[in-house]
């Protein structure tokens, strides 16, 4: 349609369009791009050069020092565990309320929506929650991380709506076969919605991989703390590497070379994001989808 | 929520007995019986906890035994100098976001539109929308890689042109500014998809009828695009306006620090550091109540405004 008379001005708007986006663009990677730098360089180019496009010595030796410290590794096991097992924990309970749900004929439907709703204005606020899982006795432990995932009502409200777009012929026969509503649950309703599970279950690891707060709420151990926590102490609080080797096995191990915190903490921000990058394709196809179905239908 | 009894008894229109009903469903109930285990267990009964808002807590006494005060809290609340600055500070903040971040958006999908090469879209869209999908503890930690005052890149290229170099971080003067660009860099992107599903959804006729008629590409903007974005921008409007006094916690959390707290202090911040850091359970949780009950006032205030003003609202 564009094709119509193109003029002068347009062709310009186009080509300034195409330079604001790139240069954008640049904007947007380039912070990206000098953390890696920082975290494969050593401290005397990282002082020396200004800007560094490209290490003159490319060295792993922040990434090396990072990996030699038990608590950092411990850290990354710890994240992986809460991912995996939150994301299930999730999917699990949400999937089961929004099935559950989708059925109109539901006697006390309206009654239990509201009760999933209410939840989404209102709330204890922090402190009650947080002493209420003092009393509950979750303090240091991973529950505390999972257990209180429960119900997303956004993730909820989307799930429901999926499951009330599903032909409902399949499930009607295998009933008359005498299967009961679990049954045909786990059968036939969990297979034909991979996508749905695919899509939320990104949504839970990533929001879970990155979650900060509770652990620093309720895992004060520090031998229990997952990543996203041990990377906030060190960028933000400033409390160098975690768990740090002692000195003489620093030198045996790394030489006389120092390591520096710029260093350190942008390879642990590296160490953090690869795994968002690593499924990033998949995100953005899926994260999509979600949020317009969450806004057609929600 | 308009419901329709689907009777599935044979016998003609006659609904089956309630009871006989709920038990014919009693799978389903088991199905829902987890979640609902778990947002009374970590929703519903941590509520009860809202009464320390008028005690006084005792630890030995527990939440249950300790003293009713009445409104004490609050009165102290709305005396006290630094709450009165916390709360200037939060919503300050909010309307600054509204004024600078609310607006990239939309003015992002709208250039994004106008983008005629696929390949080149995507490419722009792949990248303005990554760091929507990073914490940010992790953008905190690029943040102070690239603005740090003695090591950034960004001052290290003023000092290399002969500028002065510039404290971005511990800077009460930069902070804000700090907070809304951050906050572009982050969320902008993502933002855009809310705005271009609305903009996928216009009817392609309505353009090549305007082309005919001679609106050149920005009067087709102002009057086919914009309109048509006006429900999407209305409804994300009533849920900003409906959190005027959280302020973006994660964000400022992560970046504030004691030389910025007089300006970047919000109500979220000063309840977990006088809360959880200091142990005030009681005041806070009076703090955290007014904060949920003044959102909830606005949320349901600004659905109002807007159905009085004749747009649909969400609720």
């Amino acid at each position: 349609m564009g094709r119509l008379a193109r003029g002068r001005g347009e062709t310009i708007f186009d080509a300034a369009l195409v330079v604001f986006f790139v240069a954008l663009s640049f904007l947007m990677i380039f912070p990206f791009w000098t953390v890696l730098m920082t975290s494969l360089v050593n401290i005397g180019e990282f002082t020396r050069r200004p800007v560094i496009w490209w290490p003159r010595d490319l060295t792993p030796l922040s990434y090396q020092y990072l990996f030699s410290t038990p608590r950092f590794v411990r850290s990354i096991g710890i994240s992986v565990y809460i991912t995996a097992l939150g994301t299930l924990w999730g999917l699990f309970l949400t999937s089961q309320v929004a099935y559950a749900l989708s059925k109109k004929t539901l006697p006390g439907r309206n009654f239990l929506l509201i009760v999933l709703t209410f939840t989404m204005f209102f709330s204890g606020g922090l402190i009650p929650v947080y002493l209420w899982i003092r009393t509950l006795g979750l303090m240091n432990t991973y529950w505390a991380l999972i257990l209180p995932i429960g119900v997303n009502v956004w993730n909820f409200i989307v799930m429901k709506a999926f499951f009330n777009q599903l032909p409902q012929s399949l499930e009607e026969s295998a009933k008359m076969d005498g299967a009961n509503d679990i049954v045909v649950f786990w059968r036939i309703v969990v297979p034909l919605s991979k996508p749905l599970f695919a899509t939320f279950g990104l949504f839970y690891s990533v929001a879970l991989w990155n979650s900060w707060f509770p652990p620093l709420l309720y895992i004060t151990d520090r031998d229990r703390q997952p990543l996203a926590l041990v990377l906030r102490q060190m960028v933000v609080s400033q409390i160098g590497p975690p768990g740090e080797i002692d000195q003489a096995r620093r030198a045996a191990r790394f030489g006389t070379m120092d390591m520096f915190l710029e260093g350190l903490n942008a390879a642990a921000v590296i160490v953090a994001t690869i795994p968002i990058l690593c499924i990033y394709p998949w995100l953005q196809k899926y994260f999509a989808k979600g949020v317009m179905l969450g806004s057609v239908k929600g | 929520m308009a419901e329709e009894q689907v009777v599935l008894d044979p016998g003609v229109g006659r609904r089956p007995p309630r009871l006989k009903s709920v038990w014919s469903h009693r799978y389903l109930y088991l199905m829902a019986i987890p979640g609902f285990v778990s947002v009374i267990l970590f929703v519903y009964v941590p509520l009860y906890g809202l009464q320390l808002a008028f005690k006084r807590f005792r630890l030995i006494d527990g939440i249950w035994a300790s003293p009713w005060i009445g409104l004490h809290h609050f009165r102290i609340l709305l005396s006290s100098a630094s709450f009165l600055q916390v709360l200037r500070n939060t919503i300050e903040i909010s309307i600054g976001r509204l004024i600078f971040t609310f607006p990239a958006p939309i003015l992002l999908a709208l250039l994004l539109n106008e983008l005629r090469n696929r390949t080149f879209k995507r490419t722009v869209q792949s990248i303005l929308y990554l760091p929507h999908f990073l914490s940010w503890v992790i953008m905190a930690g690029i943040i102070f890689n690239v603005l740090s005052l003695r090591t950034g890149v960004v001052n290290n290229v003023l000092a290399e042109i002969g500028l002065p170099r510039i404290m971005f971080l511990g800077n009460p003067r930069a902070f804000r500014p700090l907070i809304y660009g951050s906050a572009i860099w982050k969320s902008a992107g993502w933002g855009t998809i809310i705005y271009l599903a609305a903009i996928a959804g216009i009817d392609p006729q309505l353009y090549e009828s305007a082309i005919i008629d001679g609106a050149n590409r920005l009067r087709r903007a102002l009057h086919i695009t914009i309109p048509s974005m006006a429900y999407a921008i209305v409804i994300l409007l009533i849920l900003n306006i409906g959190n005027m006094l959280d302020a973006g916690f994660d964000q400022i959390f992560n970046l504030i620090n004691p030389a910025t707290q007089s300006v970047g202090d919000i109500i979220d911040t000063y309840v977990y550091r006088l809360g959880i850091a200091e142990g005030r359970y009681d005041f806070t949780t009076a703090v955290g109540l007014f904060k949920n009950v003044f959102n909830c006032l606005l949320l349901f205030g600004a659905n109002r405004l807007v159905k009085v003003f004749g747009h649909e609202g969400f609720i």
